[in-house]
C-alpha cells in the first residue's frame, strides 16, 4: 500500500496533468495523420519526457501511445484511409457509417471503444505483470540470454514480409548496441579509434537519437522520395448524436468482451502488434453477429459493431504489450521498444528488478496508464468535430517540422553539454539517412531497435553464463528454461519460413 | 555482404579483451559475440543476394526530377545544419532549415525562378525573427531581474512563469505580424511563390520561437547561441 501511495504522490502534480494532457492531444492529431506512427509520436516526445520526473516522462509517452492508436480511426471512419495500420479494419464499417451520415457515432463509438480496450487491458495489466515479473525470480544469465534472443528473434521474424531481412536488421541493431565500450574490460570498440575516442561514441550509440533518426527523420526522406499527398477533403459532417446508446454496448458486450480479450493477447505476444489483432477482432465479432439471431447488425454494412470490434481490440493492445515490456524487458511491439528505450534512458531497467526495488515507479506507470486513457477519450471526444480539421494540414508543411523536431530532440536529451548535442545530431541524421535506405528496399526498422534494446542485456549475460559455466558454451542446452526459450526462438523462425515458403509456391 | 565482411574485419581488428579479474579463465571475451554477429550477417546477407528477387512494383514508383531535387536539398539542408547549427547558433539555423525546406516543399520543385522571392522571403522572416527573440529575451531577462531584485514576486520569476509570460507576450505580437502581413499581402497581390513565402516565414518563425521557450526557458537545454549572442 505504502508503494502505492508512493506511486501516486510521483504523479500527483500538475506537471504530470498538463503534459499528459499535451501528450494525449499530440498523440491523437499524429495517429489522425496518415503517414505517422505511433512509435514514431514517442520517439519525437523521447526528449521531453527526457527532461521531466521520470514517472510524469513515461506518463506523457504513454499518453502518446494511446492517443495515437485511438485517433488513427478518425481518418479511417472520415476519408476512409487509416491513420496507422491500428485502424486499417476500422475503414470497412467507419466509413459506410460517415457515409449514411452517422459519422458522429462512429467517432464517439471509437472514442468509448478504445476507453473500454484500455481500461479492460490495463486491469490485466495490473494483474499479470506482477506474477509475470516474479517468474524471472528463476532467471539466471544464461537464461536471461536466452530470453534477450526469443524478443529478438520474433520481432525479426514476424516484422516484414522477408525474414531473413528481419534477422539481419535483428543482427545490425546488436552491432549497434556492440559500440562504446567492453563492459567487463572497458576495452574501447568503435571504429577509428583514435579519432572518435574522445567522442561521445565512446560511450556508445546513443539510444534516443538512433530512435529519432530511424522513426522520424527516416520517416521525412521517405515521405519526400513519394509525391506529395493531396490534402484530403473531409466534406462537412453532422456530427449530432455521439455516445452509442446503453442498450447498443449492452447488445454487444459478446463483442467487446471477445475484442478485449483478443487485444490484450495478441499485444502480450513479442512481435504481433495491434494489424494482427483488429483483424481478428473484426472477424470474431463477424461471427457473433452471425449467430445473435438478428440482435446484432451484420458487420461491413457500416454498423458501430464493426466499428467497435477493432477499435476495442487495439487499444487492448497497449496494456497487453505493456506486460512483457514492464515484467520481462520484452516489448510487445515497436511503440513499446521505444517505451523500453526511455524507461534505459532514465535508468530504469524493466523486469523483476524494477517490480522488487522500485514498486512504486511501477504503480506510477500503472496509474498513468489509467490517466492516459481517461486523457484520450476526453480530448477526442472534446475535439470530435475539430479533429476533422486536422486532416488539411499539408504534408508540405508537416515534412519540415517532423525533421526539426526531431534534430532538437536528439539535441536536447543532452541537456547542457553542447558537444554531446552536437555529436547526437550527427548520429540522428546518420541514422535517419539509414534508416530511409533500409525502408526503401523493405528491410524492417522495428529489429534494429530490438537489438539495440536487447544487445547489451545479451552480451553481458552471455559471458556471465558462459563464465559461470567455466568457458563451456553448451550451458545454454543444458537448462530446461533456456530449452524453452531456444525451441521458441526457432519455431518463431520456422513458422514464418514455412509460411512464407508456402505462400511464395502457391 | 559487402558491410559485414568489413565488419567482421573491423571486429578481428579489435582483438579480444577478457574480464578484469578472470585469471581462472572461463570469459569468452569480448570478441566472440561481434565476430558470431559479423558471421551471420554475411551469411543472411549471401542468401539474401541469392534468393530475394526484386518487386517488380517497387521499381515502378521512381522519383521524379522535381522530387530527386527536393530530396537532395533536404539532405544537404539537413547536412549543413549539423555542421551549421554549432557556428551560427539554434534560432538562425533552425530558422533558416524551416524557411527552406517549407518554402521549397511548398512550390514543389527547387527552380531558379523562385530564389528572388524566396530571399526576400528569406531575409524578412530572419529579420522578424531576430526582432521577436530580442523582444523575448528583453521579457526574460527583465522578469528574472526583477524576481531577484524582489519589485515582483519571485513565483513570476520561475523558469515555468517567465516562459509562459514570454509565450503570451511573443505570441500576441506574432498575430499582430500574421494581420499586418496578410493586408500587406492583399495590396502587392499574391502570387504562388509569395504565398509560399509567406506560409513559410511564419511556419518558421513561430516554431523556432516556441522550440526555443520549451527547450531553453521551460526545459533549461543549452541550445547552442552562435552568433546571436545576447
Amino acid at each position: 500500500m505504502d508503494a502505492f501511495i508512493q506511486g501516486f504522490h510521483q504523479i500527483a502534480n500538475l506537471s504530470t496533468i498538463i503534459w499528459m494532457s499535451i501528450g494525449s492531444i499530440v498523440g491523437i492529431i499524429l495517429g489522425a495523420l496518415p503517414g505517422l506512427t505511433a512509435t514514431m509520436g514517442i520517439a519525437l516526445m523521447m526528449p521531453i519526457a527526457f527532461q521531466l520526473p521520470t514517472a510524469t516522462g513515461i506518463g506523457l509517452l504513454l499518453a502518446v501511445y494511446c492517443g495515437a492508436v485511438s485517433g488513427a480511426s478518425i481518418p479511417a471512419i472520415l476519408i476512409g484511409i487509416p491513420g496507422n495500420p491500428n485502424a486499417i479494419a476500422t475503414v470497412e464499417d467507419g466509413l459506410l457509417m460517415t457515409k449514411k451520415g452517422k459519422a458522429g457515432e462512429a467517432l464517439g463509438g471509437t472514442v468509448v471503444a478504445s476507453f473500454i480496450g484500455g481500461i479492460g487491458s490495463l486491469i490485466v495489466l495490473v494483474l499479470f505483470s506482477p506474477l509475470v515479473a516474479r517468474l524471472t525470480l528463476a532467471f539466471g544469465p544464461a537464461e536471461k540470454t536466452t530470453l534477450a534472443l526469443v524478443g529478438l528473434v520474433i520481432i525479426a521474424s514476424v516484422s516484414g514480409k522477408n525474414i531473413l531481412k528481419g534477422l539481419l536488421m535483428g543482427a545490425f541493431g546488436m552491432a549497434l548496441a556492440f559500440l562504446g565500450t567492453d563492459p567487463f574490460s572497458n576495452q574501447l570498440r568503435i571504429p577509428f579509434a583514435k579519432l572518435l575516442a574522445t567522442t561521445p561514441l565512446a560511450r556508445g550509440m546513443d539510444l534516443t537519437s538512433a530512435l529519432i533518426g530511424l522513426f522520424g527523420i527516416s520517416q521525412v526522406f521517405f515521405e519526400l522520395s513519394k509525391p506529395f499527398e493531396k490534402t484530403a477533403k473531409v466534406d462537412p459532417i453532422k456530427i449530432d448524436k455521439i455516445f452509442p446508446s446503453m442498450r447498443k454496448l449492452r447488445d454487444m458486450w459478446k463483442i467487446i468482451l471477445s475484442s478485449l480479450g483478443i487485444g490484450t493477447l495478441i499485444g502480450a505476444i513479442p512481435g504481433t502488434g495491434a494489424s494482427i489483432a483488429v483483424f481478428m477482432a473484426y472477424n470474431s465479432a463477424k461471427s457473433i453477429t452471425e449467430n445473435s439471431k438478428g440482435k446484432l447488425e451484420p458487420l461491413g454494412t457500416g454498423t458501430l459493431e464493426g466499428v467497435f470490434a477493432p477499435e476495442v481490440a487495439n487499444n487492448a493492445v497497449t496494456g497487453g504489450a505493456l506486460i512483457p515490456a514492464l515484467a520481462l524487458g520484452i516489448p510487445g511491439d515497436a511503440a513499446t521498444a521505444v517505451l523500453i528505450g526511455a524507461l534505459m534512458v532514465k535508468g530504469v531497467t524493466p523486469g523483476f528488478h524494477l517490480f522488487a526495488t522500485n514498486m512504486s515507479l511501477v504503480y506510477a506507470i500503472f496509474i498513468t496508464m489509467l490517466l492516459a486513457n481517461i486523457f484520450m477519450a476526453l480530448f477526442q471526444l472534446l475535439g470530435v468535430r475539430l479533429y476533422p480539421k486536422v486532416l488539411s494540414v499539408p504534408q508540405q508543411i508537416l515534412l519540415p517540422l517532423i525533421l526539426i523536431l526531431s534534430f532538437i530532440g536528439a539535441y536536447a536529451v543532452a541537456g547542457q553539454a553542447t558537444a554531446v548535442g552536437m555529436f547526437n545530431l550527427g548520429t540522428a541524421l546518420f541514422m535517419g539517412l539509414v534508416g530511409y535506405f533500409l525502408k526503401k528496399d523493405n528491410y524492417p526498422i522495428a529489429p534494429i531497435v530490438l537489438g539495440l534494446i536487447l544487445g547489451g542485456m545479451f552480451e553481458e549475460n552471455f559471458r556471465r553464463a558462459v563464465k559461470l559455466a567455466g568457458g563451456n558454451y553448451l550451458v545454454f542446452f543444458t537448462k530446461p528454461i533456456c530449452l524453452l526459450f531456444i525451441g521458441f526462438s526457432i519455431l518463431s523462425i520456422a513458422l514464418p519460413a514455412i509460411k512464407q515458403r508456402r505462400e511464395r509456391r502457391k | 555482404m559487402v558491410l559485414s565482411a568489413l565488419y567482421f574485419i573491423y571486429v578481428i581488428s579489435l582483438g579480444s579483451s577478457t574480464m578484469i579479474g578472470d585469471e581462472v579463465g572461463g570469459d569468452p571475451g569480448g570478441m566472440v559475440l561481434p565476430l558470431f554477429l559479423a558471421i551471420f550477417m554475411f551469411l543472411v546477407s549471401a542468401a539474401l543476394f541469392a534468393t530475394d528477387r526484386k518487386d517488380p512494383s517497387s521499381s515502378q514508383g521512381g522519383m521524379t526530377s522535381s522530387q530527386k531535387r527536393l530530396f537532395a536539398l533536404t539532405a544537404v539542408v539537413s547536412l549543413l545544419y549539423v555542421v551549421l547549427a554549432r557556428p551560427l547558433g539554434y534560432i538562425l539555423t533552425t530558422l533558416w532549415l524551416l524557411y527552406i525546406l517549407t518554402f521549397y516543399y511548398i512550390q514543389g520543385d527547387v527552380v531558379l525562378k523562385d530564389l528572388k522571392v524566396s530571399l526576400i522571403g528569406f531575409v524578412s522572416s530572419t529579420v522578424v525573427m531576430l526582432a521577436l527573440y530580442s523582444i523575448g529575451r528583453k521579457i526574460t531577462r527583465s522578469l528574472l531581474l526583477a524576481a531577484r531584485k524582489g519589485s515582483i514576486p519571485s513565483l513570476l520569476g520561475s523558469p515555468s512563469a517567465v516562459a509562459g509570460i514570454t509565450l503570451v507576450v511573443v505570441t500576441a505580437l506574432f498575430v499582430a505580424l500574421l494581420f499586418l502581413s496578410r493586408k500587406l499581402l492583399a495590396k502587392w497581390g499574391k502570387s504562388g511563390s509569395v504565398h509560399s513565402a509567406h506560409i513559410s516565414a511564419l511556419v518558421a518563425i513561430a516554431t523556432t520561437e516556441f522550440i526555443y521557450l520549451i527547450f531553453r526557458q521551460l526545459f533549461l537545454v543549452e541550445l547552442v547561441r552562435g552568433i546571436i549572442t545576447w
